[in-house]
């Protein structure tokens, strides 16, 4: 019976004691959530003293809201915080930031230091310690932090690479430094090298990348040759194609039109350096397997376009040497092609853009025949496009329809001999 | 008197700020660079980087945040900036000046006494001033190039808004907040009213920099060359 009464005399204040606490708490949480203003943390901060969260979203609000901005109460609030509850690492964080805005970097350094030991596991403390040590011109100290930041996760790769790259004046040992070990954070970094338009670099660490694992770095490649062809760097642009999961497979010498006899199935998304397709309506873009011979391929373009449409059929980019005559041809044929205006080859020299037509014989029905046209590259050519084109501007007014069928193949370019 | 959606953007804000642990920012040369401290909320781009916890910002940094963050960064004794969502800006700062660049969205700009700010734009743009003063100059040839600048001397605390989908390109309006909280339109005209004006008074310029950012009336096409129909297949072998 005493044992019975003694245990009532402690649980019952205890449980008025939890009781008056959880309602203390929830109308602080409640004002917290509802009500979020500076003005009403201060108020839950008064009503619930003890409470180290409010305390750390007070000092919070004293930093960064700029109606209340004041880091001297920061500061007060973000140490109670601490006392309350000196396990949290993210009020140690925020107290670190407090301390910096205050101008005492030593206790700064050791409230991040806090942090990292009471988290160390976790990224936000050691990304934020590397990012104290660079703003404060330590590059050495914030290194091995940053890497330690990104072993778990490389969403800010990028983002650290960009400032240890500043903070370095362009020091690539130093930013290779921050890596942690892995296939796709060595595709960020050369990523990273060719926003920074240092692609020589790019394409030698990528031909030895590729060979390790093609699947990780085609991506990069592509990105890098699409800048290349950007800066008017075709030959480089080349070198990066050749090292996608493409390039590799086809073994056509650089000059030459890739697949010019549709031998292969074309790619579907192919690139710069091969045959990219423009399947619209109202032209319908086929592989014929048994034209014009019955072991022959051709590319068979259907229409049936009623307006005055553009068609930009195929195009392929080919490298090109200045001041050579070269020769390109190809093969074509047509059934029932009915319009005012029929495609036409156009032979496009870069940089420049001059631009030659080859214009074929193919209004109604007619038989393979193969059509030529030579020219000279210009002085700065380095690359031509050869692209397949369909205009809706007829030469009478009105529409410009087109229905029919048509054929080509063999499509080359060599030099003339 | 807060509005509800002024405190729910309050409340996420808060609540993200919560999750990320603040920030602080203590602008010092770093290899002659300086630096500050930017605090995202939410995904936030700087050089077309993402952060997504507070990080080192250098001076020539570039700013973008999308529908549904911001980003405020402390840039030392050259002061703070607030930046709102949809916005897109770049922030160079020294000792004493902030020079910043308003290419669309919202910006509170907050210098001391010791320093001063310029923002240019080249839009249409709404200035609230909550203390100090600011001054906007057209400049450029078409008059589209427009400067607002703080004056030093006084701290000053101001925020810039682009406006989207106004047809008179380069016009200005200009309005003050008297600092007990009435309003007073100094300036009203290409889509500012005197209503709108007051309208602004007494709200939190922290909340008002996320609530009055202009949502993108002009969405990004998604594959701007695909056309309607159903052959999808580039090339279609056949053998007829």
């Amino acid at each position: 019976m005493i044992y019975r009464l003694i245990l009532c005399l402690v649980l019952i204040p205890l449980s008025i004691f939890g009781i008056y606490r959880a309602v203390q708490l929830g109308v602080a949480g409640t004002i917290v959530r509802y009500a979020p203003e500076t003005i009403f943390l201060q108020q839950a901060v008064e009503s619930v003293p003890n409470d180290p969260e409010l305390h750390r979203l007070l000092g919070l609000a004293y930093l960064l809201d700029p109606e209340v901005t004041d880091a001297k109460a920061a500061l007060t609030e973000l140490k109670r915080a601490t006392e309350l509850s000196p396990y949290s690492y993210q009020i140690w964080l925020v107290l670190a930031n407090a301390q910096e805005r205050f101008g005492d970097l030593t206790a700064a350094e050791e409230s991040f230091k806090r942090a990292v030991s009471l988290a160390p596991n976790y990224q936000d403390p050691h990304w934020r310690l590397a990012n104290f040590y660079l703003r404060n011109d330590k590059l050495a100290a914030a290194i091995p932090a940053l890497k330690q930041a990104l072993q778990t996760d490389n969403t800010q790769l990028d983002y650290a690479m960009d400032l240890v790259w500043q903070i370095s004046d362009g020091d690539l040992l130093k930013v290779k430094e921050i890596l942690p070990e892995n296939d796709k954070t060595k595709a960020i970094y050369l990523q990273f090298l060719i926003n920074k338009e240092l692609y020589g670099d790019v394409l030698n660490q990528l031909s030895q990348e590729v060979i390790e694992n093609e699947q990780a770095f085609t991506k990069t490649a592509q990105l890098l040759m699409e800048r290349l062809i950007s800066k008017g760097d075709y030959q480089q642009a080349y070198q990066a194609w050749k090292l996608t999961t493409e390039g590799r497979q086809i073994k056509t010498e650089p000059g030459r039109i890739n697949n010019g006899d549709f031998a292969t199935l074309p790619a579907k998304d192919g690139l710069a350096f091969n045959w990219q397709f423009h399947s619209e309506n109202g032209a319908k873009l086929l592989l014929d397997h048994v034209s014009p011979s019955p072991n022959g391929n051709s590319l068979r373009i259907e229409y049936s376009a009623n307006g005055s449409p553009n068609f930009d059929h195929i195009e392929q980019l080919v490298l090109a040497q200045p001041n050579k005559e070269y020769r390109f041809s190809y093969d074509a044929e047509s059934e029932e092609l009915v319009s005012g205006n029929v495609p036409v080859f156009e032979v496009i020299q870069h940089p420049g853009e001059q631009r030659l037509i080859s214009q074929p014989n193919i209004l109604g029905t007619t038989v393979w025949k193969k059509y030529e046209l030579k020219f000279t590259t210009a002085p700065q050519t380095r690359a031509i496009t050869i692209k397949l084109h369909r205009s809706g501007n007829c030469s009478t007014a009105g529409p410009c329809p087109i229905y029919g069928k048509v054929w080509f193949t063999n499509i080359t370019l060599e030099p003339a001999k | 008197m807060v509005s509800k959606r002024s405190q729910k953007i309050v409340f996420a804000l808060i609540l993200g700020l919560s999750l990320m642990v603040g920030s602080v920012v203590s602008a010092v040369a770093a290899n002659n660079k300086k630096a500050g401290e930017v605090t995202p909320i939410g995904a936030v781009l700087i050089n077309g980087a993402t952060i997504k916890s507070s990080a080192t910002i250098f001076s020539d940094s570039h700013i973008t945040t999308n529908s549904s963050s911001g980003a405020t960064a402390n840039l030392g004794s050259a002061g703070q900036i607030f930046v709102g969502e949809n916005s897109d800006v770049t922030v160079s700062f020294q000792d004493n000046l902030l020079q910043l660049t308003l290419n669309k969205g919202s910006l509170r700009v907050k210098c001391n006494s010791d320093s001063s700010a310029r923002v240019t734009t080249r839009t249409n743009t709404k200035v609230f001033t909550k203390s100090g003063s600011v001054d906007t100059i057209k400049e450029g040839s078409d008059g589209k190039v427009i400067t607002i600048a703080s004056k030093s001397g006084s701290a000053t605390d101001f925020l810039v808004e682009t406006v989207s989908g106004d047809s008179k390109a380069g016009a200005i309006s200009a309005v003050v907040i008297g600092s007990g909280g009435g309003s007073t339109a100094l300036a009203t005209g290409a889509g500012v009213s005197a209503a709108a004006a007051t309208g602004v008074a007494g709200r939190s310029l922290f909340s008002s920099i996320f609530k009055n950012s202009s949502r993108s009336t002009n969405p990004a096409l998604v594959n701007p060359t695909a056309t309607a129909g159903t052959d999808t297949n580039p090339v279609s072998p056949i053998r007829p």
